[in-house]
């Protein structure tokens, strides 16, 4: 991915920045500058607390090449405390064990070697 | 033969930004949209080219068509509903999960197979009176949905 590309979305990806409505309040993540809700014009940004649940879950047992402390890798739908519902991976997990509901917060990891 | 419907609507490609994980929104507008065009409701539907590159896809692809209530799609296999001889028979030819799913080929085999029936020509898979049928294609788990709607004239 070419480097202007990896600029523009540094506060979304590290930062969890999106944007808020101030016409109806809605959360909005990704940012899309217009409210999915109410169709309104939403460029005012909104940093995520990070915090959330598990919505949903798989869990897939390749393991991902050059990464050699991945065993497994679960792919999560998140439901954001704000409401966005995203999809994310999930480390540290205490016991591996997942359940829906399972409160989450959002970190970084390195993933390759 | 003539094309009663053909009737095309969308969703968001993210499952994670769709209204509801638990259903085809896509297919359901498409299919409405169809059964308006030809006027008809699932009950005068005789087959269902539906889109089966998952199991899954085909409970939620009925569901989405009318053909049964939101979580209860399942029922209608255990209780033989789809098979030829079935009220809605499904994936006449075996479907995708037979066929094999070549993508952008996909929804011609299921046009071709809808056709096949209307002019009786499926052989050992024949659906008995089949007079309207249909064939749903589905492009990014939902994101987009075609449904046409066929019938047989004399």
């Amino acid at each position: 991915m070419e480097i202007a590309r990896h600029w523009r979305l540094q506060r979304h990806r590290y930062a969890l920045v999106g944007e808020v409505c101030n016409h109806c309040g809605e959360k909005i993540f990704p940012a899309r500058d217009v409210c999915p809700q109410c169709n309104a014009p939403a460029k005012t940004p909104f940093t995520f607390s990070g915090k959330g649940e598990v919505y949903s879950y798989s869990t897939c047992t390749i393991r991902r090449r050059g990464s050699s402390n991945s065993p497994r890798m679960w792919s999560p739908l998140v439901r954001l405390a704000e409401g966005p519902l995203v999809a994310a991976q999930l480390t540290d997990v205490e016991g591996e064990k997942i359940e829906i509901g399972m409160p989450v917060e959002m970190v970084t990891r390195r993933v390759r070697d | 033969m003539r094309i009663r419907a053909s009737a095309a609507a969308t969703d968001s490609i993210a499952l994670h930004d769709r209204r509801d994980l638990l259903g085809l929104e896509g297919a359901a507008l498409s299919a409405t949209k169809a059964y308006g065009q030809a006027k008809v409701t699932p009950k005068d539907i005789d087959l269902f080219e539906l889109h089966d590159a998952f199991t899954i896809m085909s409970v939620l692809s009925l569901e989405a068509s009318g053909f049964a209530e939101r979580g209860r799609g399942v029922r209608l296999g255990t209780d033989g509903d789809i098979a030829i001889a079935g009220q809605i028979p499904i994936s006449t030819m075996g479907g995708l999960k037979a066929r094999g799913h070549p993508v952008g080929a996909t929804g011609i085999y299921q046009v071709i197979e809808v056709v096949l029936q209307l002019r009786e020509q499926a052989g050992a898979n024949q659906v008995r009176n089949a007079r309207l049928g249909m064939a749903q294609n589905v492009g990014g788990s939902g994101a987009t949905v075609v449904t046409t709607i066929l019938e047989a004239v004399e």
